[in-house]
């Protein structure tokens, strides 16, 4: 694990398996509802993200079903994967937190300064 | 099989061997589920998200396969060898300067009595400084006396810009060696302690072949070495001492850092020294155009000649290296996989 912030793709891929085991392209629809549509991710960018996130132990492969002649694989996350992305959440709660106070300060200051 | 799902294929040629073996057909399925009903042709999107995936995954292979086999000693021995011929020639100069200060010549430059000797002085104390702290294993302080050296031979190149117009551009080869030099320790700053990969042996001889190289261009010691009545031209280095001889006690001295490591130093050391060599040609070349002796059409074709020997001599040294290596691979049964 690194310290450098996770790229918004793997943190949304590593989201829509934290509920359950899911195949491909049942993250992809499920990060575009998580995101209201904003990010819809596609294939190649997606399954760069699964091998990677295979090859550092984050995600693992659940079960392989075969439906309508297709391979379909499920992946979920293994220990390694939710413990970084809590690590993600909280940094990003964190750094959600600073920007809300210093807006709300800064709101103060400008309501203050019109009064 | 539609026309659809062969053009998605045709376009996952562009994935790895072993990406497409692992992946495809999974690919293919969310691909085919995300297509709307009655689509002939890959949406651009996709087909551009593919190849970029696609190449992105090739190159990550290729440097995947690259690492740990070598480049990092490799780079450390290539620029501790460099670091100690600069050591010498600044040495060999600053000596040379001196005999000839003490036989009364001023060395006389911007008007300043004895300014020539602040280049070979500078060069003295900080490449013998970068030397050691390589040898010392201080990784760190060695990249960053490698770039004062590089600031050093920037100093150099400004001194004689000046008086000299296009012969000014001469010590250009320092500078870029000194470039050469400071890059190739930052990628060995994670690597092996280069003393580990050569042993005390091969930095002895290492430091040998730099003293023999120095030595042996020292024009000004010549009457020093030769005894009285002999005939000097006798005694004078030709070039299998000057330049060969050095070059076997280099090699001599990577024995001990395997034979992997030896070939990435010998296609290293080899750019390096052509790079050097063609930057000691080229303000030859545009002085030889500036006294009319040579048409600019002559002038820049000798330019473009020489300016692409470096690559041609990286890029022939790679190829070689992957050739011995794959034939390496098949002799021991390997297979490498993308996973």
């Amino acid at each position: 694990m690194t310290d450098t912030p996770m790229r918004e793709p793997t943190f949304l891929v590593l989201t829509a398996l934290a509920e359950e085991s899911r195949h491909g392209y049942a993250v992809i629809e499920d990060v575009a509802a998580m995101t209201g549509g904003r990010v819809r991710l596609r294939a190649g960018t997606l399954y760069a993200a699964l091998d990677r996130l295979r090859t550092e132990g984050l995600i693992e492969v659940d079960r392989e079903e075969v439906v309508q002649s297709r391979l379909r694989r499920y992946y979920r996350l293994t220990g390694a994967g939710e413990q970084s992305l809590a690590t993600e959440t909280a940094r990003l709660r964190a750094q959600a937190t600073i920007a809300e106070r210093r807006l709300q300060g800064r709101r103060a200051r400008l309501g203050g300064a019109t009064t | 099989m539609t026309g659809l799902e062969r053009r998605y294929r045709r376009l996952m040629r562009v994935y790895p061997a072993g990406h497409r073996a692992a992946y495809e057909e999974e690919m293919i399925g969310v691909l085919l589920s995300g297509a709307p009903p009655g689509r002939r042709f890959p949406a651009p999107a996709d087909a551009m998200d593919l190849i970029r995936a696609g190449l992105t995954a090739r190159l990550g292979r290729a440097f995947h396969l690259q690492r740990g086999t070598g480049w990092r000693d490799a780079a450390a021995v290539t620029a501790l060898f460099a670091a100690l011929l600069m050591a010498g020639a600044g040495i060999n100069r600053l000596i040379a300067g001196l005999v000839l200060w003490g036989q009364g010549d001023p060395l006389r430059l911007h008007g300043v009595d004895g300014l020539m000797l602040l280049d070979p002085a500078m060069r003295t104390v900080v490449w013998p400084l970068v030397v050691l702290a390589a040898v010392l294993g201080l990784r760190r302080t060695t990249v960053a006396l490698a770039v004062a050296g590089v600031l050093v031979q920037a100093v150099v190149v400004g001194l004689w810009s000046v008086p000299m117009n296009a012969r000014g551009l001469s010590p250009v080869w320092g500078l870029a060696a000194g470039i050469a030099i400071t890059a190739l320790f930052a990628v060995a700053v994670s690597g092996r302690w280069v003393r580990s990969v050569l042993g005390a042996r091969g930095l002895a001889l290492a430091v040998g072949g730099a003293a023999l190289a120095a030595v042996t261009r020292m024009p000004a010691l010549e009457g020093f070495w030769v005894p009285q009545g002999f005939d000097q031209s006798f005694f004078q280095p030709g070039e299998v001492i000057q330049d060969w001889a050095p070059v076997l006690v280099l090699a001599a001295a990577t024995w001990t850092a395997g034979r992997w490591v030896r070939r990435r130093i010998a296609v290293l050391s080899a750019t390096l020294f052509t790079v050097v060599h063609v930057l000691r040609d080229v303000p030859g070349l545009v002085n030889v155009a500036l006294r009319g002796d040579l048409g600019g059409a002559e002038m820049l074709s000798g330019i473009t000649v020489s300016l692409l020997a470096p690559v041609v001599i990286l890029g022939g040294g790679l190829g070689v290296l992957r050739v011995l290596e794959s034939l390496a691979d098949r002799g021991h049964g390997q297979v490498r996989a993308h996973e």
